[in-house]
């Protein structure tokens, strides 16, 4: 019997898998990003390695496990960016272009599709990891990495890519577009990130902590044991989910969840301000017709109720306040008590900061570029631009959804720094960073919040406006956003320690990147000393940006007609 | 001793919808819709925008559960077995549906693999679909670079491929230019030529008139007429207008052409004479017989095409479900 009749008897001829792998061959970028990650990859290396073992060919030797290290961690890093983004589109693509209900029309069963497409995407994105083999075979042949930590590793990855890539398809298949699965995904992979940093869940996600530990038998296998049986168990349960929300939510309508929130929160609260007037002004007519007017809108025909009482018995008011009361306690407790155990160090104050940082950094820039990309893919484009609205006028309709989530960030942010600022003030003593210090903070760190984000959305409008594929320019934002942040450090790094720059001009360097200045800030706040010099550097940075945000800006609100096609 | 003599079953229809329903939430999409389509039959589903055909079709096509009432295919029903029906139904959405990444040579191998068509005959099945939809030209271009009347055979010619009994099709002419509808059209035929039983649906009448063999028209979920173009005009008391241009009229004339029976009106123009007939009364080829017999020399015979927008603003109101 021939092998493919064979094969196709059983099941095993996979239709679906073929196709994907034949279109994802025919996009271009499929290649430019092996290309680019490959660059990345190799030259990340060779700067490793020219920083920590170039001191002489004799010297190296024994001392693979610091590039090892790096590279396995490389590779995690590369999970968790890039398979997500790479497995959203699986489902989500085939319900955007009306093609899933064809899919289920064929004999292919529900699990056949999920796990088609899951290799589908998964296929890409080993090849990507199999490009460091060469790299690993060299830390290796310097020495210090045993077998079986090779193996490990790989196991790790290999696992990683298992379910996050499970996790992203179960995504996929619940969300109506690509868009909103990849924040869904990205959004519990920062969730589980910030779950396994703290106490003795942290080696589910860097299992290499236990992988690196130069130690054999029990004490070795046990950890990656358990490790990959939580992981191909959370495999298998994503993929579960997957397929029933494919079968449940295959023809769900498109709409946009955080503007649905949003509209329903705004709604709550300007009930509750109209109603808190009434309750005030007794004898305001006006602010009791329109307290009347949302009671009968809420309870219908049962309105024997007074402004207070339905506050308290339909605005669940009290519930809220208490539960923000207690909810605000426990964090003020967390945050304070975290700061004065160790002034020296930024506590709980750096990890809600720091995550709230990593947080705009996976989702401004992607809904900036989705700002027009999402007008384009739903056809909308051309009803919208022939109305009498100006350009500016749709652009402040567009962003709005996008400012409203900068504010819902940004919030937060000032109040940590406000609090921190305070806790540092209170808590000063003799040797403790001086008042100026703070106050420097606080400027720096409010300067951060007001133009960074402003930046980004800019910048990736302008990508969104240019760039007319959606996943194009949702992925060419995120990596220049990401390019922003991390490539001016690496190459500070990389040409002051070549001596390629002297160490004055690499620092300048390095501050073009919004995480010096924000580590800097941070730095600044906890310092004895108020220094000049960073805080130029700092106010350079942020000029800079503000500078270049606001010609990215009137670029946009001038050329914008020209942009979205219009006369 | 009497020998029985078998009565043959009567044929199974290959659509039987009983008393259908379908919500969505609160909102009824279809109201017991009840449909039988014999094998062979051309059966034109029209009705305006929203008035259920997309989602009656759908139902057919095992891709949504029906609220309420009995669908079958071939004799099986859609709830129970779906992947016994969708091996006998090929499904057109209204929206493309391609992969813009692929060949036209990739996607029906790709969609003949999924419907597990033997690996050795796989080439030469796609071959012959392609010949049929007339796209064995564009083998090897993108789907992407297709025009819609193309993108939109290409997706007949992908439900071609497993050789299904039942071809739905919704809105197939929905966006295309006059030449692309002329070509789907004989396309169609020729699917109606080879045995094929097909539901189409249109909210253009014109366009189904030409090669339906029966319609339906569906308002606010409901069907509100069914049978062939001649019993809806029959049930309406729709006439056809004839425009006739008599080289020798005279006012005599033109009176006995009104007292001819089956004749409502004759109205004598500049330079014609409009005369409109039950056609149920009286056929057109009886009509030229009878102005023959009043001595009329007829230089033009014209006979309006069936008033299809009458037939369907009389019957619709617009509604949708």
């Amino acid at each position: 019997m021939p092998k493919r009749k064979f094969l196709q008897r059983l099941h095993l001829d996979w239709p679906l898998l073929g196709k994907e792998l034949r279109e994802q061959s025919a996009r271009k970028q499929m290649y430019v990003v092996r290309v680019i990650y490959a660059v990345v990859l190799f030259g990340a290396f060779c700067f490793y390695y020219m920083r920590h073992l170039a001191e002489g060919p004799v010297l190296v030797l024994g001392r693979g496990m610091g590039p090892f290290n790096f590279l396995v961690m490389a590779q995690l890093l590369t999970i968790y960016l890039f398979l997500p983004p790479l497995m959203a589109g699986a489902l989500a693509q085939e319900k955007e272009r009306d093609t899933l209900g064809l899919l289920f029309l064929t004999d292919l069963t529900p699990w056949e599709l999920i796990l088609q497409k899951f290799f589908g995407r998964l296929i890409p994105m080993l090849t990507l990891l199999f490009l460091s083999l060469p790299l690993l075979a060299v830390a290796y042949s310097l020495g210090g990495v045993s077998t079986a930590m090779l193996y490990s590793s790989a196991a790790t990855l290999f696992l990683t890519c298992l379910w996050v890539g499970a996790l992203a398809l179960e995504c996929s298949a619940h969300e109506a577009t690509t868009f909103q699965a990849l924040i869904r995904c990205w959004g519990i992979c920062l969730l589980f990130a910030i779950f396994c940093s703290v106490g003795p869940f942290q080696f589910f996600m860097f299992s290499s902590r236990f992988l690196m530990r130069p130690t054999s038998g029990f004490f070795f296998a046990f950890p990656i044991f358990f490790n990959a049986v939580v992981f191909l168990v959370a495999t298998f349960l994503f993929l579960a989910r997957a397929k029933y929300n494919l079968e449940t939510r295959a023809f769900i309508q498109r709409r946009n969840p955080f503007g649905h929130q949003f509209k329903r929160l705004d709604q709550y609260w300007k009930d509750l301000r109209k109603l808190i007037r009434a309750m005030s002004r007794t004898q305001d007519r006006e602010a009791r017709a329109l307290a009347e007017q949302i009671i009968r809108r809420e309870m219908g025909d049962k309105r024997n109720s007074s402004p207070g009482k339905f506050m308290l018995t339909e605005m669940q008011v009290p519930h809220l306040l208490a539960f923000a009361i207690i909810f605000g306690a426990i964090l003020l407790i967390a945050l304070v008590g975290s700061v004065m155990l160790n002034p020296k160090s930024g506590g709980a104050f750096n990890v809600a900061v720091g995550g709230l940082w990593i947080l705009a950094l996976l989702t401004v820039p992607i809904q900036g570029a989705n700002t027009v990309a999402s007008e384009r893919i739903n056809e909308r484009l051309g009803a919208i631009l022939t109305t009498p609205l100006t350009a500016r006028e749709m652009l402040d309709e567009w962003l709005g959804p996008l400012q409203r989530w900068i504010q819902f960030l940004v919030r937060p942010l000032i109040v940590l720094f406000v609090v921190e600022g305070i806790v540092k003030l209170i808590t000063q003593e003799q040797g403790e960073p001086a008042f100026e210090n703070v106050i420097l903070y606080l400027v720096v760190s409010l300067l951060t919040v007001w133009i960074y984000p402003k930046f980004a959305q800019w910048l990736c409008l302008l990508i969104g406006f240019r760039i007319r594929n959606q996943i194009r320019a949702l992925m060419t934002s995120f990596l220049l956003v990401v390019a922003w942040c991390i490539i001016p450090i690496v190459l500070s790094d990389y040409l002051t320690e070549t001596g390629l720059l002297p160490p004055d001009w690499g620092e300048w360097l390095r501050f073009i990147s919004p995480v010096t200045v924000i580590d800097t800030a941070e730095t600044i706040g906890r310092s004895v000393s108020a220094n000049s010099h960073l805080a130029l550097l700092i106010f350079a940075n942020l000029g800079a940006v503000g500078a270049i945000a606001w010609m990215i800006r009137r670029n946009c609100l001038a050329n914008a007609d020209r942009y979205l096609g219009r006369i | 001793m009497e020998t029985e003599i078998p009565v043959p079953a009567p044929p199974i229809p290959v659509v039987d919808i009983q008393n259908l329903s379908v919500s969505y939430g609160h909102q009824t999409a279809v109201r017991n819709l009840s449909l039988t389509i014999p094998a062979g039959e051309v059966f034109g589903f029209i009705g305006p925008n929203g008035a259920g055909k997309t989602t009656t079709i759908k139902v057919l096509a095992t891709l949504l559960k029906p609220t309420s009432g009995s669908v079958r295919v071939l004799g099986t029903n859609v709830m129970y077995s779906p992947q016994q029906v969708r091996r006998n139904i090929g499904y057109v959405p209204d929206s493309f549906g391609v992969y813009e990444d692929l060949t036209v040579a990739e996607y029906l191998s790709f969609f003949a693999a999924a419907y597990r068509i033997e690996w050795d005959n796989r080439a030469a099945t796609v071959k012959d679909v392609l010949a049929l939809t007339d796209l064995g030209n564009k083998v090897d271009a993108q789907v992407d670079s297709l025009s819609r009347g193309m993108k939109q055979r290409l997706g007949i010619a992908r439900v071609l491929l497993h050789d299904p009994q039942l071809l739905l099709l919704d809105e197939p002419a929905s966006g295309l230019d006059p030449r692309a509808r002329i070509e789907l059209r004989e396309l169609l035929k020729e699917l109606q030529r080879m045995g094929k039983t097909i539901l189409v649906s249109s909210h253009i009448l014109h366009e189904l008139s030409q090669f339906c063999t029966r319609i339906g028209i569906i308002e606010a979920g409901q069907l509100v007429a069914e049978g062939s173009l001649m019993d809806i005009y029959r049930k309406l008391d729709l006439k056809r207008t004839v425009h006739v241009q008599i080289s020798n009229l005279t006012p005599q004339m033109v009176e006995g052409i009104r007292r001819i029976l089956g004749i409502t009106s004759a109205e004598e123009l500049a330079d014609r004479v409009a005369i409109q007939v039950r056609e149920d009364e009286l056929a057109m080829e009886d009509l030229l017989d009878a102005l023959r017999g009043l001595g009329a020399r007829i230089r033009m015979f014209q006979p309006e095409a069936m008033d299809m927008e009458t037939a369907f603003m009389k019957l619709t109101e617009g509604k949708v479900s």
